[in-house]
């Protein structure tokens, strides 16, 4: 599920690969965003849920205060930024939300679970096409305490669930060096009310699936073996998370959101400068982190392509 | 007024089978200087909860018990405000591994960290040293 280029957010601002903890501040603080796959997404993220519920959606008990913070925000931040596609209207403690995109509208009693089927944030991730991450913010650091998570680029929420936030990143390669981890922790600690941060994450994915949850790992994992020169250009595609972390003012946690946009190879070396990015950053990258992004397997393969489009359009490095 | 303890207090639960284990642990510790009152289990959860409210800020929370008990326990102590590092749990007397299945969510229990077939939906799983506290496996 591509998303057309001039909607990618391309990720690599420098010619090297280098952890860094890229993040900007939003103004205005925005936690979710729209594109034209607005309806196949939602489409695709309800057919997931419909059918793997205990595998998308996730939650602690003590996360329905954030949840319902979480779900009135995001309401209003789509009603305030697309109005004519949303509204959101409060009479008391009554509320009316209407997508008027899909012909939906949700109404609840703030704080009152008995006015909703499903948990708020498993109301509200229904009509974003970001995946929705709590992270409780506690005295001893943050830790995931409910989450819905339909795109998931090779986790388990079920694993991750109560997990803190050092023992998440345990698979990332050096992510522990000189407290590279503690200090994305620490900075997540001190953003503000209100406030909310931007970054990109990036990784590489074969076809244009957006769902590669670890539980699914044995179907979709065996598509890197089927790389060759003749199909990488097809096969491959840039994955970028837009990653935006905001701090709700009223429970002080997190609301971690997840937007994924997919790009094919030959959609993304259109752009001279983004071919050019991609084959230096991917040249230098170290071995563990390209086993980690899912490359290590079909690296030859991508290089040579990249090195023979960088050829044909005469691009010197 | 608070009164902080600096760590000198430790409510100690036991069941009934790491009782001495658990009672020479506080003949230790009370020759260290510790506080300890020891909790037989089981013990009712509305039992647990109001013996953890009632300890004074700097406390610590032993458990002598095995999975479930201890996990009960812990929730509770965690409800009560104690953060993970003054919770302390003893480790089964079985050496066995809990492996999650990234597959299927069943916590296989084996005896070595090789490769080996999830025991519920069968598919072969490599052991990595990605630890949850949370699912302790």
């Amino acid at each position: 599920m591509s998303v057309k280029a001039e909607q990618f957010p391309f990720p690599f601002t420098e010619d090297r690969y280098a952890y860094s903890n890229n993040s900007s501040l939003q103004k205005p603080a925005r936690s979710v965003t729209m594109t034209d796959r607005y309806l196949e997404e939602i489409q695709l993220k309800r057919e997931l849920l419909q059918a793997n519920h205990q595998r998308c959606f996730r939650s602690l008990p003590l996360s329905l205060e954030s949840q319902w913070e979480a779900m009135r925000r995001i309401f209003n931040e789509l009603a305030e930024n697309e109005p004519e596609h949303f509204s959101f209207e409060k009479r008391g403690n009554e509320y009316r939300f209407q997508n008027l995109l899909l012909g939906e509208e949700e109404r609840f009693k703030y704080r009152d679970l008995s006015s909703i089927e499903r948990q708020p944030l498993d109301i509200a991730g229904r009509h974003v096409q970001e995946d929705l991450i709590i992270m409780g913010d506690r005295h001893d650091g943050l830790f995931l305490e409910a989450g819905q998570l339909c795109f998931p680029s090779n986790w388990s929420l079920t694993f991750v669930l109560g997990m803190d936030f050092k023992s998440i990143h345990t698979p990332v390669p050096g992510i522990t060096h000189k407290d590279f981890i503690g200090k994305v922790e620490r900075f997540i600690s001190r953003i503000r009310q209100n406030e909310a941060w931007e970054r990109k994450n990036w990784s590489m994915t074969i076809s244009n699936k957006l769902d590669t949850p670890l539980e699914t790992y044995a179907n979709w994992g065996k598509l890197r073996l089927q790389v060759t020169d003749e199909n990488v250009g097809e096969l491959v595609h840039l994955r970028v998370e837009v990653q935006r972390l905001l701090r709700l003012p009223l429970t002080n946690d997190i609301l971690f959101t997840i937007h994924t946009y997919l790009l094919s190879l030959n959609d993304l070396i259109r752009n001279d400068l983004w071919l050019k990015r991609l084959y230096t950053t991917i040249q230098f990258l170290s071995d563990d982190i390209a086993e980690y992004k899912g490359i290590a397997l079909y690296k030859n393969e991508l290089m040579q392509f990249l090195e023979k489009t960088l050829s044909e359009k005469g691009i010197s490095l | 007024m608070t009164e902080f303890q600096n760590n000198k207090r430790i409510l100690i639960f036991s069941d009934q089978s790491y009782l001495l284990q658990a009672n020479e642990k506080v003949r230790e510790l009370t020759e260290e200087g510790y506080q300890c009152e020891v909790v037989s289990m089981p013990v009712s959860s509305n039992k647990a909860e109001q013996l953890l409210a009632q300890q004074p800020l700097g406390s610590l929370v032993w458990i002598y018990s095995e999975e479930d008990s201890a996990q009960a326990i812990e929730y509770a102590a965690r409800n009560a405000g104690f953060s993970k590092n003054e919770i302390w749990i003893n480790k089964s007397s079985e050496q066995n591994t809990r492996i999650f299945c990234s597959q299927c969510h069943h916590i296989n229990e084996i005896s070595s960290a090789e490769m080996f077939e999830c025991e519920r939906c069968h598919i072969k799983l490599d052991p990595s040293n990605h630890y949850s506290i949370y699912h302790k496996s």
